[in-house]
């Protein structure tokens, strides 16, 4: 896999980009990898950066966005946050990425098993984590649809919750 | 038209030699330390940091270890139990999984531009080291940073000026223009590290604990390498 460059980071269109990403993770889901010099490619990049996607996933060590998507070196920007929230530093950081660097495509990534989505839907309260559980509430209450066990321990629920906060994370 | 068969060629020239290769748990005779899967017991702050230094030596040597992708997703299905969390920067040439050839499931990772702490950082490291007992915290600065470069150039843009604006208090006095944005970045390293013990009572805690480490690392985009302020 060739290391990005602006000429071929400008003609990347923002289909092409959703097109790339999900390539590669049907490549993860298989145990497959593209082919990458990664030494090779840090050099190459060491003058600039032309990355074709912005990814706002969260912290957790299993959503690395570059091992899910199979992506090398210079290929995406990664935003990392529990529960992959938004707040100010975070728009900053997408603008960076976009306006600045010229990604294509900002993808909001959500997963199964969150350990901060279950909290919210816990009402968990801890020190800083509380502000950043009220971030995710407002996915707790507009799921509707589950009448019973309004908690982690109801996978079902969990996800439901997951899905919304995701959603959610557009208009704000 | 031009535009067209340009952009099909540049595509294919960045999905060129894109032959795939398959991971398995059998040493292939090409490539044996890349396939083998690494298990390591860390028990503490200190065997956290070694794990990541001997990492990110791997990483220079070009032989990653932790590359099983799909029996680190069997393995961690049901639970996560990672020994660092790193605080780094959302620049497209830094992935920490990959630096430290941790793979899946070995490091908790926040990023965002500039590696800055928020209040919603200190929730997500809060998350990482009281609730999940992540032993070490690294907060890892980066050389040619975009961020630290519109703190010292005075950006402004939508939301991105509030945020450079967090890093201006590192900015370096030296008068050596060369010096001056390696040592603003460092020193945003070392200013995150204060501002979490000062901001977060429950990491402050874990480390007068002695349960948690918190330490600052520098990052060399040219060359790979990771330096630790240990």
């Amino acid at each position: 896999m060739r290391t990005l460059t602006k000429e071929i980071q400008a003609v990347i269109s923002p289909v092409v980009a959703l097109g790339l990403l999900k390539e590669g993770n049907k490549r993860y889901i298989n145990n497959l990898k593209v082919n990458r010099n990664l030494l090779q490619q840090a050099n190459e990049t060491s003058d600039g950066q032309h990355p074709f996607a912005v990814i706002l996933s969260c912290i957790d060590s299993r959503t690395s966005a570059e091992l899910i998507f199979d992506q090398g070196l210079g290929d995406i920007f990664s935003v990392r946050i529990a529960g992959n929230i938004i707040n100010e530093d975070i728009l900053g950081s997408m603008e960076c990425g976009c306006n600045v660097a010229g990604a294509k495509i900002i993808v909001v990534l959500g997963h199964t098993k969150c350990g901060a989505v279950k909290g919210a839907c816990d009402y968990v309260e801890m020190g800083n984590l509380t502000a950043l559980l009220s971030k995710i509430r407002p996915a707790v209450d507009d799921e509707t649809t589950v009448i019973e066990n309004r908690n982690s321990t109801n996978t079902e629920f969990v996800e439901k919750v997951s899905a919304i906060n995701v959603k959610e994370r557009f208009r704000l | 038209m031009t535009k067209l068969i340009t952009a099909t060629f540049c595509i294919s020239l960045f999905m060129a030699s894109c032959e795939q290769k398959k991971t398995t748990t059998e040493a292939t005779p090409s490539e044996p330390a890349q396939t083998t899967h690494k298990q390591v017991t860390i028990t503490n702050s200190d065997e956290a940091l070694a794990e990541l230094k001997t990492g990110n030596q791997r990483f220079l040597d070009g032989k990653l270890v932790n590359t099983n992708y799909k029996e680190q997703i069997e393995h961690t299905k049901s639970d996560q139990h990672p020994h660092s969390l790193i605080l780094s920067c959302l620049d497209s040439r830094i992935p920490p999984e990959i630096l430290f050839d941790q793979g899946i499931g070995n490091i908790f990772v926040a990023r965002n531009a500039g590696n800055i702490e928020d209040l919603n950082v200190l929730g997500s490291m809060e998350f990482a080291t009281k609730v999940k007992g992540t032993k070490l915290i690294v907060v890892m600065g980066h050389n040619h940073c975009g961020a630290v470069k519109g703190a010292i150039d005075d950006a402004e843009l939508g939301n991105l000026t509030q945020l450079v604006e967090q890093i201006k208090p590192a900015i370096s006095k030296n008068e050596n223009k060369e010096l001056i944005h390696d040592e603003t970045a460092k020193n945003s390293v070392n200013m995150t590290m204060a501002h979490i013990l000062e901001r977060s009572p429950v990491i402050s805690e874990l480390v007068k604990e002695n349960k948690l480490k918190i330490v600052g690392a520098y990052y060399d985009l040219t060359t790979g390498k990771v330096a630790f302020i240990d």
